[in-house]
C-alpha cells in the first residue's frame, strides 16, 4: 500500500462527519415523524380527524324545504329549478339550525346575476345569456325577475 | 355572501373565458420561477468547473474554483424560494423524513443533500485543503480557529496526503458530472411529469432543462469572471473567455434546438390542447416568449457567440460582446423559465379561457422577495471569495 494512515487521516474523518450525519437524519426521522404518520396510507392520519374537526357550513336544500316550502316549490317549478338555494344565499347550516338567531344574506346587487348570466362566448349556446349593458341598464334584474321563478 | 359574490365578480376581470374556480389564482408564483433558475445556475456552474477537471479542458482553469463557489453560493439558496413559497418552515423537513416513491416532490431534498453535501462541499473541500491547512497555521484570532475546524484538525499536506486528496476530488467530480444533471434533469421532471398540463407534460422537459441550466451557469460564472476581473484590476484570459464563449455557444444550440423541436413537435401534433397554447404563447406570452426568451435572450446572443468565431474580433471589442451576449443570456433563461412556469398556469384546463398573473412588489411572493433571493447568492459568493481566494492557484503556479 503506497498511502499510510496519516495520509488518509482528514479523509475518515469526513467520512465519520458523513456516517454522523446519516445517523442523525436516522434520529431526527424518528423523532420528527408525526405519530399519526401511516395510519391510514402515507399520510398523517390526524389530519383526517383534524378535517372532521371543522364545522359544517352547508346544509343542502332538503333542509330549507322544512321551513321555506313556497319558496321551494316555486323554485322546483321554474328555471332555476337545478340551482341549489345556497349558491345564492351563501352556506347556510347555522341558519338552518337557528334561523332566529343566525341571519341569512339576501343577496341584492345584479353581480349575482352577472356570474352566471353575462354574455361569455366560451358559454353553451344555448345558456340564457344577456349583454349588460343593453338588457335594461341601469334597473335591478329583481324589478322584473323573480330570482325563485325567474321567467 | 355579498361581499363573496363581489369579490369573486372582480376577480372576474383577470378572467377571460371559461376558466375553473381554483384557476383563477395562480398557485406558483414568481418564487416557483427562481427554483428552476437558481438551481439551474448551479448546475451549469458545476458542469463549467467540470470541464477542467473532468473533460481536461485547461483553458479554462482560471475559472474552476470560481465556478464552484458560484455553485455553492447558489445552491445554498436554492431551496429558500421553495421553503418561502409554502411558508411552513417547521414542517419542511417532514418531506424529508417520509419520502414516498410516487412522489417526485419529496426526493428534493434527497438530490439536494447528495449534491449539496456529496459533490459540491466535498470536492470544494479536497480542492482546498491545501489553502485552508495553510492559512490554518497563518492566520490569527478568529479565522485560525474557523479554517483549523474547516481543515478538521487534520493537517498533513505532504505529497502523498494531496494526491490521494486530487484522486479522490476528480472521482467526485466524476460522480458530481451526473450528479448535476440529476438536479436540475429533476427539476424538470417535475414538470414534465405533470400529465394534466399540456404545456409541461413532455419527456423533453428535464433535457431542456439540463441543457438551459449549462446555458445560463457558463453565462453567470463568465459574467463573474469578468465582474471580478475588473474589481481586482487584472487582465482577463481571454484565451480562458473565449473557451468559455465556446463552450456557451455549443451549449445554446443544442437547447435552442431541443426547445425548436418541443415548438415544432406542439405545432405538428396540434393535441386539443394546442388551440389554448397558440393562444397562450401569441398573447399572454407574446413578450416574455417571442420577444425576451427567443428573439433577446437566445438569437441575440447565439449571433453574438456566433460572430467572434467566425470573424476575427479585437479583444477590447470581444469582450463587450460577450459581456452582453452574457447578460442576454440569463434574461432569456429567467424568461424561459418564468413561460414554463407561470405560463404553464395562464390557461384552463379546459382550454377555453386564461387567467392574469399579477405579480406583487412587497409581500410574501412579491418581487422584493424574489430581488433578494437573487442577490443574496451574490453577497454569500463574495464570502466564500473572501475565505477561500480562488485566485491564489492561478496565481502561485
Ligand atoms: C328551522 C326552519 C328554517 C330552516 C331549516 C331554514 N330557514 Fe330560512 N328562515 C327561517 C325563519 C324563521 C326565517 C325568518 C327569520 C327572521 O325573519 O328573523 C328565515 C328567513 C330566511 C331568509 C330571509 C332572510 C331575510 O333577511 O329576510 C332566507 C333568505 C332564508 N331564510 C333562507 C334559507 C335557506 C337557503 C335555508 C336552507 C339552507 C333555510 N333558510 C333554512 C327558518 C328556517
Ligand atoms: C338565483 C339565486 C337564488 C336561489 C337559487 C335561491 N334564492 Fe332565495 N333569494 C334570492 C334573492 C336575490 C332574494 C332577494 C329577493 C328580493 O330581495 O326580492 C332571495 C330571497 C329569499 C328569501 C326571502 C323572502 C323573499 O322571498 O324575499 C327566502 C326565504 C329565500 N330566498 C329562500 C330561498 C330558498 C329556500 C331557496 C332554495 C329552495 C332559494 N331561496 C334559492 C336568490 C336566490
Ligand atoms: C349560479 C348561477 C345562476 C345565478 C347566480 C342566476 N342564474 Fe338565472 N339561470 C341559471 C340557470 C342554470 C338557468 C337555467 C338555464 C337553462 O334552462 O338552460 C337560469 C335561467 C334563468 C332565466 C330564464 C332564461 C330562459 O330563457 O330560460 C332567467 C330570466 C334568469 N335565470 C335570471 C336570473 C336573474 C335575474 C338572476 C339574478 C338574481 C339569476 N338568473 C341568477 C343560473 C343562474
Ligand atoms: C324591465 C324589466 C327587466 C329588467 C330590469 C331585467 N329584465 Fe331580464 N328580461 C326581461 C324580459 C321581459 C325578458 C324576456 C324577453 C326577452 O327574452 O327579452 C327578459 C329576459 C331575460 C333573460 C333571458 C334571456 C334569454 O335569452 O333567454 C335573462 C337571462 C335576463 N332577462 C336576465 C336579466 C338580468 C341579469 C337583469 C339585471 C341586470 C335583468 N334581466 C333585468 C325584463 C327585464
Amino acid at each position: 500500500m503506497k498511502y499510510s494512515y496519516k495520509d488518509y487521516k482528514h479523509l475518515l474523518r469526513l467520512l465519520a462527519i458523513f456516517l454522523l450525519g446519516v445517523g442523525v437524519f436516522l434520529i431526527a426521522r424518528a423523532l420528527f415523524t408525526p405519530a399519526s404518520f401511516g395510519e391510514f396510507g402515507h399520510y398523517r392520519g390526524d389530519s383526517l380527524r383534524e378535517n372532521m374537526g371543522f364545522a359544517a357550513e352547508y346544509a343542502g336544500m332538503a333542509a330549507c324545504k322544512k321551513c321555506h316550502e313556497a319558496v321551494y316549490t316555486k323554485k322546483s317549478k321554474s328555471k332555476h329549478k337545478g340551482l341549489s338555494c345556497e349558491t345564492c344565499h351563501g352556506p347556510a347550516l347555522r341558519h338552518s339550525l337557528e334561523p332566529k338567531k343566525e341571519k341569512i344574506v339576501k343577496p341584492g346587487s345584479k353581480d349575482l346575476c352577472h356570474l352566471c348570466h353575462s354574455i361569455n362566448s366560451v358559454r353553451r349556446k344555448d345558456f340564457p345569456q344577456v349583454d349588460f349593458k343593453k338588457h335594461n341598464p341601469g334597473e335591478d334584474c329583481l324589478a322584473c325577475h323573480d330570482s325563485h321563478d325567474p321567467l | 355572501m355579498d361581499e363573496i359574490i363581489r369579490v369573486l365578480f372582480e376577480y372576474l376581470g383577470k378572467v377571460q373565458g371559461f376558466i375553473y374556480p381554483n384557476e383563477i389564482e395562480l398557485h406558483w408564483s414568481i418564487l416557483i420561477v427562481l427554483y428552476p433558475f437558481i438551481t439551474g445556475l448551479v448546475a451549469g456552474a458545476f458542469i463549467l468547473a467540470s470541464l477542467e477537471r473532468v473533460f481536461n479542458v485547461k483553458e479554462v482553469k482560471p475559472t474552476y474554483r470560481l465556478a464552484l463557489l458560484t455553485a455553492l453560493a447558489f445552491l445554498l439558496i436554492a431551496p429558500m424560494p421553495l421553503n418561502i413559497h409554502l411558508g411552513h418552515p417547521e414542517r419542511a423537513l417532514e418531506i424529508l423524513f417520509t419520502p414516498h416513491l410516487s412522489s417526485a416532490m419529496a426526493i428534493f431534498g434527497f438530490v439536494y443533500i447528495w449534491y449539496l453535501m456529496v459533490v459540491l462541499v466535498v470536492e470544494i473541500w479536497l480542492d482546498y485543503r491545501k489553502d485552508i491547512v495553510i492559512l490554518a497555521q497563518s492566520e490569527k484570532g478568529i479565522k485560525k480557529y474557523i479554517y483549523q475546524a474547516m481543515a478538521l484538525w487534520s493537517y498533513n499536506i505532504s505529497p502523498e496526503a494531496l494526491e490521494l486528496d486530487d484522486k479522490i476530488g476528480k472521482f467526485v467530480t466524476i460522480i458530481g458530472v451526473p450528479s448535476a444533471f440529476l438536479l436540475h434533469g429533476y427539476v424538470g421532471f417535475i414538470f414534465g411529469s405533470i400529465k394534466a398540463n399540456p404545456w409541461w407534460s413532455s419527456p423533453l422537459m428535464p433535457v431542456i432543462f439540463i441543457f438551459s441550466a449549462m446555458v445560463s451557469g457558463i453565462a453567470l460564472v463568465m459574467l463573474i469572471y469578468m465582474i471580478v476581473s475588473w474589481l481586482r484590476k487584472v487582465v482577463i484570459d481571454m484565451n480562458c473567455l473565449d473557451t468559455i464563449g465556446r463552450y456557451l455557444l455549443y451549449a445554446f444550440i443544442i437547447d435552442f434546438s431541443l426547445e425548436t423541436l418541443d415548438l415544432i413537435h406542439r405545432f405538428y401534433e396540434s393535441n386539443e390542447a394546442f388551440g389554448a397554447l397558440a393562444m397562450l404563447m401569441s398573447g399572454k406570452l407574446h413578450i416574455s416568449l417571442l420577444i425576451v426568451q427567443i428573439a433577446l435572450g437566445t438569437l441575440v446572443p447565439i449571433t453574438l457567440l456566433s460572430i467572434i468565431q467566425l470573424i476575427k474580433v479585437k479583444p477590447e471589442i470581444r469582450k463587450p460582446m460577450y459581456f452582453s451576449a452574457g447578460m442576454l443570456t440569463l434574461i432569456g433563461i429567467f424568461a424561459m423559465r418564468w413561460n414554463v412556469v407561470i405560463g404553464g398556469q395562464l390557461f384552463s384546463k379546459s382550454f377555453r379561457g386564461f387567467t392574469t398573473y399579477k405579480l406583487e412588489l412587497i409581500g410574501k411572493e412579491g418581487l422584493m422577495t424574489a430581488a433578494a433571493l437573487i442577490i443574496l447568492p451574490v453577497i454569500i459568493l463574495a464570502v466564500l471569495i473572501y475565505l477561500f481566494p480562488p485566485f491564489a492557484k492561478e496565481t502561485g503556479e
